[in-house]
């Protein structure tokens, strides 16, 4: 009795918090795929301390296609840059420039979903009928017109993704929402006196996370993506700015005699993207309180 | 003793695309500080129905309060707005739910959903005493405490059910309404509920309506029982006036003919004839007509009056027209 007591205060020490870490910890393929973005984000975001940018961009025509070496360990491209240099500038904007797509869409996304799933009616109706006008154009198509019209650089490159996605996202938050709001203990928080902003917070939210991750991973692979096919149409990030998308798209003609040129940037993106997933996996069993064990 | 509470002459509509659904048609309870009403009626009579007007939780634009008045320790609740009533829910009237199943959220731990009550109104106190408060209730519902940080899955339905009634009586309300508590617990629980319920209700003095259809669970913990029909309150009186169905409203008793006897030996239960009027389509008279086995010419012409001779009233002409008379003699 007096372990079973122990025990139990034990357990009951933990914080909420700290048992969604100690459920993440257990899955070992999240656990791999946080620290490897971790040391990626961490690379490529010190870059400019130990790296010089001129490197990722300086042509130097005698030194193409150089094999990976010492000198040169990804080796160089057609311009004869370094192709180190230029995927660890690059990730600097396809890992964060996704990010920031990611939690742009996630708030408005979530906000524009949570109000029209939670309120319904007339508001959902307005809000749902916007999200149709904007889906009936192919996403990339409407990031491609706004980014047109914004100009280029990062941030608006940001937003026309956004743009692209919300609709999407708050559909799926709407749906996940809609099956919540009528269970019965929104209604019975209903009866205790809790605000509509309280109920969507503390009742709701905690409750759609779970498809709301899974969307949230997939997007921040999708933007990552999204962003590399936006410069390679050309708009966007400009050439000869770094990016891994665009050093795909550059080294196109040449992966056939020189793969490497294909390999790396490629693998730069599956590798982050597959991270990103298995962190997804794991947070989504984390934060599912079932899990507990 | 003073009035908590007095729903007088209540109407409530649901307003559909198609029709207009009529739940409650002229309901009348009035409730005393710290005293147990129940209230008994058959599925559809507007039992939930009254209990969501009262905390004006009627589906938005559906439900409508079309007239009648809820005064709730002298003001009526009717006019009252949205902001006003977040005031009262929870803190003054709290409500608890038919099935503990569904009605915790499954992501907090349970402690946290208790305090959160505390949370919402009673802001002002701090964080130790608001974790002593919860602490404390748990021991009292019989959950020990320290098994509040575990996940609404972890309990089993009763105890669940004791964690609603923990979250339903912190606040330390006036007023429970209780929706058919123990309707989804086996009946050995269902005791153990009842018993606590009963004792919380005699320790805080809290007043409760104990919404239900089962007789027997009325005389455990009630003092008065209303029996609705149609939306209506047929009879209403203290245990002693409906139970000892001396004179009772013939609608009630069916109800009690239903019951099974353990000393007499029969194959079949005796049910009521018939089926409550459509809520869409009532009657003009009265709405028990149709299953009604002392009916008159009177009962399908004229609404009923709702008459009251001590502390038992009844909607039924025989009783108007005999009461009326003895009161005449007097």
């Amino acid at each position: 009795m007096d372990d079973f007591k122990e025990h139990a205060t034990d357990r009951g020490a933990q914080s909420q918090f700290g048992s969604i870490i100690f459920r993440f910890k257990k899955n070992k393929l999240a656990v791999f795929g946080f620290f490897f973005l971790a040391a990626l984000a961490l690379i490529v975001l010190t870059a400019p301390l130990y790296l010089d940018y001129s490197k990722a961009i300086r042509q130097n025509i005698s030194q193409q296609f150089q094999s990976p070496s010492w000198k040169h360990p990804f080796g160089t491209d057609v311009f004869g840059r370094d192709l180190l240099a230029r995927v660890i500038y690059g990730g600097r904007i396809s890992l964060f420039a996704g990010l920031g797509v990611v939690l742009c869409d996630l708030s408005f996304g979530m906000l524009l979903g949570g109000v029209a799933g939670y309120f319904g009616g007339r508001v959902d109706q307005i809000i749902m009928r916007f999200t149709d006008i904007f889906m009936a154009v192919p996403s990339i198509l409407l990031a491609l017109a706004v980014v047109t019209a914004l100009g280029e650089g990062t941030f608006n490159l940001i937003i026309a993704l956004m743009i692209a996605t919300v609709p999407r996202t708050s559909r799926i938050v709407r749906s996940s929402i809609l099956t919540l709001r009528n269970q019965e203990f929104i209604e019975a928080a209903k009866c205790y006196g809790t605000s509509n902003a309280r109920i969507i917070i503390k009742h709701i939210l905690p409750n759609s996370i779970g498809p709301v991750v899974v969307t949230a991973t997939l997007s921040l692979g999708s933007a990552i993506l999204n962003i590399a096919a936006l410069g390679f149409l050309g708009v966007g990030i400009s050439p000869p700015t770094p990016e891994w998308g665009t050093i795909l798209a550059d080294n196109r003609q040449n992966i056939l005699y020189y793969p490497y040129l294909g390999i790396i940037p490629g693998l730069a993106i599956g590798l982050s993207v597959m991270c990103v997933n298995f962190i997804g996996d794991g947070l989504r069993d984390a934060l599912d309180p079932k899990m507990k064990k | 003793m003073s009035k908590l509470l007095e729903i007088k002459d209540l109407f409530v509509q649901y307003n559909t695309d198609t029709s207009v659904v009529h739940a409650l048609n002229g309901l009348n309870i009035t409730l005393e500080k710290g005293e147990n009403l129940g209230l008994v009626g058959e599925t559809g009579a507007g039992k939930t129905t009254l209990a969501l007007s009262i905390l004006k939780l009627l589906p938005n634009k559906v439900g409508q309060v079309t007239s009648g008045s809820i005064v709730y320790e002298g003001q009526d609740l009717v006019g009252f707005s949205e902001g006003e009533m977040r005031k009262i829910r929870g803190e003054r009237i709290s409500m608890i739910f038919q099935d503990p199943m569904t009605s915790l959220n499954p992501t907090k731990t349970v402690g946290l959903q208790v305090r959160e009550v505390l949370d919402l109104h009673f802001n002002q106190l701090s964080s130790a005493e608001k974790q002593r408060k919860v602490d404390a209730l748990f021991e009292m519902v019989g959950i020990p405490a320290s098994r509040q940080h575990e996940y609404p899955f972890q309990f089993s339905g009763g105890m669940k059910q004791r964690i609603v009634i923990a979250m339903a009586i912190i606040a330390q309300p006036e007023l429970i309404l209780a929706d058919e508590p123990t309707t989804a617990l086996d009946v050995t629980i269902q005791a153990q509920i009842l018993e606590l319920m009963r004792r919380l209700q005699k320790e805080f003095n809290t007043a409760m309506i104990l919404i239900t259809h089962d007789l027997g669970v009325v005389v455990a913990i009630c003092s008065k029982v209303a029996v609705v029909y149609s939306g209506q309150t047929i009879e209403m009186g203290t245990i002693e006036d409906v139970y000892s169905r001396k004179e009772n409203h013939p609608y009630t008793e069916g109800l009690f003919k239903c019951i099974p006897d353990l000393k007499t030996e029969s194959e079949r239960l005796t049910p009521i004839i018939g089926s409550m009027p459509n809520p869409e389509n009532l009657p003009s008279g009265c709405k028990f007509y149709d299953r009604c086995s002392y009916r008159m010419d009177l009962c399908a012409a004229k609404e009923p009056e709702y008459i009251t001779q001590g502390t038992h009233s009844i909607k039924c002409w025989r009783f108007a027209v005999k009461w009326k008379k003895a009161e005449g003699l007097k």
